[in-house]
């Protein structure tokens, strides 16, 4: 039994390779003993499948852009406060963490500049109770 | 006078092993193995995962976890590829944990990478095949991914497989067999629910 899979193991490791080269399997199939190893059905499914993955597993193109830009953010970069880590962050982290800096922002300016402006309008006001 | 005039080796020319060196003092060493091997970490991402959004950023966090480590980078006979794909392979593990849902390859990338020269027909039936065939793929344990993704894509030998996986050629020859099998039976239960699907549907009608 083992002796079987053994064989089964090798044929498939044999007929993937072939595939891969792009050459004919069926040519090739004729020197096996199959017969003793896979039912029919199990032999052309089982070549189907490989060709299936030969053909639909293609090596997918990266984009020119995204390759170059990675490769600047790599090489440039300078520890974990560069700007540029942001862009690797997802979209909507990114969206997160530009709202919090401007509600920091804006609250900086308030508590600067806002309540500045409230403690000039209480003492002007003080002064004119004082007059009147 | 020929000692002299000896030009420096170029990027290009040197091995893995003297880039990695190179990285501690020279960050361009480290562009260069970027350059090799960018496109093989991302593809196996790509197929991994299903979306090219998600391939591009775990593709960076491979790259950027790959950089922050190399200074302590140990050469234990395994070629450095095996390195970055085991960092590329732990992110993926990692991203299908914090996924409540898995992701079935867009339309979109599919096309961007059909041949042109289809017909709309035979395109979308492409199509069909090819997600029916990736969705079957994404059913199997995570080790048997990784399998078929670096043969048919990475076109990568057994025993090149088997260093990337930490396992022996004839144990991934086996794993390669168990495979075929079980993603066979996958295809076959999922062409007998689509008939069963198509029969009701009919009867509807």
């Amino acid at each position: 039994m083992s002796r079987q899979i053994e064989k089964q193991e090798m044929i498939l490791d044999e007929m993937t390779a072939i595939i891969l080269a792009g050459e004919d399997p069926e040519l090739h199939a004729a020197t096996y003993q199959l017969d003793d190893l896979f039912s029919p059905k199990e032999w052309d499914q089982t070549l189907q499948l490989i060709q299936a993955l030969n053909h639909n597993l293609v090596s997918v193109k990266l984009s020119d852009a995204f390759v170059e830009r990675l490769r600047q953010d790599l090489l440039n970069d300078s520890g974990i406060f560069d700007a540029n880590n942001l862009r690797r962050l997802p979209t909507h982290v990114q969206f997160a963490a530009m709202f919090a800096i401007g509600i920091g922002a804006l609250l900086f300016l308030y508590r600067r500049f806002g309540a500045v402006n409230y403690e000039h309008d209480l003492a002007e006001s003080a002064e004119e109770l004082l007059a009147g | 006078m020929g000692l002299f005039n000896r030009k420096p080796k170029q990027l290009k020319d040197m091995s893995d092993l003297e880039l990695i060196e190179l990285t501690k003092s020279n960050k361009d060493a480290f562009g260069e193995l970027y350059e090799r091997y960018v496109t093989k970490i991302y593809n196996y991402i790509y197929y991994r995962t299903g979306n090219s959004q998600d391939a591009e950023d775990l593709t960076a966090k491979v790259f950027f976890r790959a950089l922050n480590h190399i200074p302590n980078y140990v050469d234990q006979g395994v070629p450095f590829q095996a390195w970055l794909y085991r960092i590329a392979h732990n992110l993926v593990a990692n991203w299908h944990r914090d996924q409540s849902r898995r992701k079935i390859i867009s339309l979109d990338d599919y096309i961007a990478h059909s041949p042109k020269s289809d017909s709309p027909d035979r395109q979308t039936e492409k199509r069909e095949e090819n997600e029916e065939l990736l969705k079957a793929i994404r059913t199997l344990p995570d080790e048997r991914q990784q399998l078929i993704v670096l043969k048919f894509v990475e076109q990568k030998s057994n025993a090149e497989i088997g260093e990337i996986m930490g396992r022996s050629e004839g144990a991934i020859k086996s794993l390669y067999h168990r495979t075929l099998t079980s993603l066979r039976d996958e295809i076959e239960l999922q062409k007998l629910n689509h008939r069963s699907k198509n029969r009701k549907s009919g009867w509807v009608k």
